[in-house]
């Protein structure tokens, strides 16, 4: 069971680093758009794109806690 | 086959704006396409997160595993929120004295730019498409320009904006510019703006309103 377990956990953190490092691309890509076509997104629009790469490492981590805890 | 690189380059590097060429309208789709896709990712979100809560909390007691999936359940909902916001955000339509132009951003998945001159354009049709109770009382929709241009695309489809009635009158005004052997565009609604009338009925029925009017 414990193996289930641990294999549900990795599947988690796996999304969820795959995630992080979409919301990461995005946001460095919404970022060109205002180098290259010169659409500035609003500052609210932009806080929220780093609030989502960083909450998608806070998250990875979090459920890396949870894997340890298991295995330790 | 040209590279996006090529088709998508610096403002800065472009020739400048003509010195008599004027934006005449900037405008994005209404605010109120957003809310159905983010109503849609709340909803989802709180029934899946629900059918994990009831799995992994009630039937197997699993608070970790709860936690994690719950988690991965929020990240997704807020990723897709924030790309709704962003493709929004990206998406607009220029009008300027010279041409229209639609942008189409979409970080990470596409670019999409379509810019039409005006003076090398034939002849135009300009349709407005109200449907609907909500876009009526929203005053959201439609505004069509079709030209007879040799390429592939006929249509210019100014999509959900808000009132399309007013932006069909400013296209007509815009599209009419170059060519002033023809006839006035007709619209058939009445506007705001008094100066704009009822063009065709009043050519064919000077002192007559029709009723309508």
């Amino acid at each position: 069971m414990n193996f289930l377990y641990i294999a549900f956990y990795t599947a988690t953190i796996a999304i969820s680093t795959i995630l992080g490092i979409y919301n990461l691309l995005f946001a460095i890509y919404s970022k060109k758009a205002k180098n290259e076509l010169i659409i500035a997104l609003p500052n609210s629009l932009e806080k929220l794109l780093i609030v989502n790469v960083f909450i998608s490492f806070v998250f990875v981590t979090i459920i890396l806690f949870f894997i340890l805890k298991l295995i330790l | 086959m040209l590279n996006d690189y090529q088709i998508i380059k610096k403002i800065g590097d472009g020739p400048a704006l003509h010195k008599e060429e004027k934006i005449l309208l900037r405008k994005r789709q209404h605010w109120l396409v957003l809310i159905m896709p983010v109503f849609f990712s709340i909803i989802i979100a709180i029934v899946v997160s629900s059918f994990l809560y009831y799995l992994l909390i009630l039937k197997i007691s699993q608070v970790g595993l709860f936690i994690s999936s719950a988690l991965i359940v929020i990240l997704i909902t807020s990723s897709a929120i924030a790309k709704i916001l962003v493709d929004w955000h990206c998406h607009f339509y220029i009008l300027t004295t010279n041409r229209i132009l639609e942008v189409c951003y979409k970080p990470l998945f596409s670019n999409y730019i379509n810019n039409v001159i005006l003076n090398q354009v034939k002849s135009t049709e300009i349709d407005i498409e109200i449907t609907g109770i909500i876009n009526q009382l929203l005053d959201m929709g439609n505004v069509i320009i079709t030209f007879d241009r040799p390429t592939h695309q006929e249509e210019f489809r100014l999509m959900n904006i808000k009132d399309p009635k007013e932006i069909g009158f400013l296209m007509s005004d815009a599209l009419d510019i170059e060519k002033p052997d023809m006839m006035d565009a007709p619209i058939w609604y009445k506007p705001k703006n008094e100066s704009h009338r009822f063009k065709i009925t009043e050519e064919i029925f000077p002192r007559h309103s029709l009723g309508v009017a």
